[in-house]
């Protein structure tokens, strides 16, 4: 345990004593160095607005610009343009500084901007895959968190797989119609007598205890595919 | 300014036992070689990084691939990316698999780019550093073969640890201040984490709608933005643990609160509770693995002895 009052000094066994001598020459690179690098990362990452007018328009944007535009006693127009011109201005002075060495650092796919359930969706959804015969109603072939419909699982609930059917806050993923493209090959492939294969997502959105559930049911980002199968004589 | 400069010189030139960071190259290294094995009995490697005309997800593949990529496939990258953790895992030439992992996971990166998460891009970042750090000087195959046990007590450059310990908190207050979403904050009625444990696509248990809980998830949703908000504190809560002199009402108003334990006990607990109730992967796993770098070496085998060098190849202090 730690004493509060006058802790011994965490040092490293061999840190230098007042006497120390001077760093080399190698050290103040190597120091120039990586305070350029961490530098760079940190103009990267930096916080600052990314808007331009196509996302501020997005429902989910534009609900969290109303409510901030009321809180600050302005038009959602008005806060829209603003965070718009301090997105570009920032973008430009960013691209300045750290825009030629994060060419590099993009290549390998770094990024300094951590958003970590930054939205935390009020609207979530519920994946389902679903096939069907001709004249028949659809049956379930998987279904998120269904322990009876777990058709390919081991696949599709792989966390990079996941992140391509997981939608965003407004609209699917740009893989998602390949995703679909590739569910109704599988599926089609495992299941003879399918024809037609579905994808789609119900709103399940989080209520709070006591508010009552929506009666409707409502879907989003539903996709059909038709089995290609060689006609049979 | 020159003062100063010279002291960041000396800090990134100072050397330290190299428990810590071997730790944090095996937990790394564990974490993706884990990911991997998921990714190879799952069979998935085709589909992930494939061309569509093969039956895979990734257009890029086809199109313009990247060149390691191209090279080797899709099973040919799942390989290097193995290949990568397994070397940190053991310790084996640790800087080359530090290299091969983030290149690999680099075109992975590229090849489907929303099935790459933040915990990935985390992990390149510290391979990067690891390319460049002495981490398998203990606690690896590299010194067993070299002096013929595992554990060595070297001395080596501190940089690397204190590099991931930065990063490690820039991820955490970075990931404070892009939380936009009302429901982290009071006037969003601190629903976020209540929210999330309602997401089918990412809750692992199920919570119903019980009063309770709900107020429980309000308060930790308090107290993960604040976890994260606080991180920059920690840095100044590290500086007092190595300067303990001098310092003011504000540093010693820190050791009193034990800051830096409650921050990485509540971290660690974050963590454990993102394992046991979200369906998130690696996450909380890799990020865990990352905290030996918050803890100096001499204090990390202070709490855990089998990790530092046997007593008797102690180089004797100087």
């Amino acid at each position: 345990m730690e004493p509060s009052a006058e802790p011994p000094a965490e040092t490293a066994p061999t840190t230098p004593a007042p006497a120390a001598p001077a760093p080399s020459r190698w050290a103040h690179l190597r120091a120039g160095t990586i305070a350029l690098v961490v530098f760079v990362h940190f103009c990267q990452g930096a916080p600052r607005p990314r808007v331009n007018a196509a996302s501020a328009a997005k429902p989910a944007a534009a609900e969290q610009i109303h409510a901030w535009a009321g809180r600050l006693g302005m038009t959602p127009e008005e806060l829209t343009e603003r965070l718009i011109m301090i997105s570009d201005e920032g973008d430009r002075v960013r691209q300045a500084i750290a825009g030629p060495p994060w060419k590099i650092f993009g290549r390998l796919g770094f990024e300094q901007r951590w958003a970590l359930f930054s939205g935390s969706r009020k609207r979530a959804w519920r994946m389902s895959i679903a096939w069907r015969a001709p004249g028949r109603p659809w049956t379930f072939a998987y279904r998120v968190r269904d322990p009876e419909h777990r058709w390919n699982a081991r696949q599709l609930d792989y966390r990079r797989i996941r992140g391509v059917w997981n939608p965003g806050p407004d609209e699917p993923r740009p893989g998602y119609g390949l995703f679909v493209d590739w569910v109704a090959r599988t599926l089609c492939a495992d299941v003879p007598e399918a024809r037609e294969v579905r994808v789609r997502h119900t709103r399940v959105d989080p209520r709070p205890p006591g508010e009552p559930a929506s009666a409707q049911p409502e879907y989003g980002f539903v996709e059909y595919r038709r089995c290609a199968r060689e006609a049979t004589p | 300014m020159k003062r100063r400069w010279l002291a960041l010189v000396r800090l990134l030139d100072e050397r330290e036992a190299a428990t810590s960071l071997a730790c944090v190259r095996l937990l790394v290294g564990a974490c993706v070689v884990v990911d991997g094995l998921h990714i190879l009995l799952r069979g998935v490697a085709p589909v992930l990084w494939g061309s569509p005309e093969d039956g895979g997800l990734s257009p890029l593949m086809a199109d313009d691939p990247p060149w390691l990529a191209a090279a080797v496939g899709p099973e040919g990258i799942l390989a290097l990316y193995l290949l990568g953790g397994a070397s940190l895992f053991l310790g084996l030439v640790p800087r080359a698999g530090a290299l091969v992992l983030l290149l690999a996971s680099a075109d992975i990166s590229r090849l489907l780019a929303h099935g790459d998460r933040g915990i990935d891009v985390m992990i390149r970042l510290i391979a990067l550093i690891l390319v460049f750090s002495r981490s398998g000087a203990t606690l690896s195959l590299d010194a067993k073969l070299r002096t013929g046990r595992f554990r060595r007590a070297t001395l080596i450059p501190a940089w690397p640890r204190l590099l991931i310990l930065l990063q490690l908190l820039w991820c955490y207050f970075s990931a404070g201040h892009n939380k936009s979403g009302d429901s982290w904050y009071p006037w969003g009625r601190l629903e976020a984490v209540w929210n999330v444990l309602h997401d089918p696509h990412f809750s692992a248990i199920d919570v119903g709608q019980s009063v309770v809980v709900y107020h429980l998830s309000q308060l930790l949703t308090l107290g993960t933005v604040l976890f994260e908000w606080t991180a920059p504190l920690m840095l100044v809560a590290l500086y007092d643990a190595r300067n303990p002199e001098g310092a003011g009402r504000f540093r010693r108003a820190l050791r009193r609160l034990r800051f830096r334990w409650v921050w990485m006990a509540t971290g660690m607990t974050f963590h454990l509770g993102l394992a046991a109730t979200l369906w998130i992967g690696i996450f909380p796993y890799a990020m865990l693995a990352l905290y030996p770098s918050l803890v100096p070496p001499e204090r990390l085998e202070a709490w855990f002895p089998w990790l530092g060098a046997p007593r008797a190849t102690r180089a004797a202090p100087a």
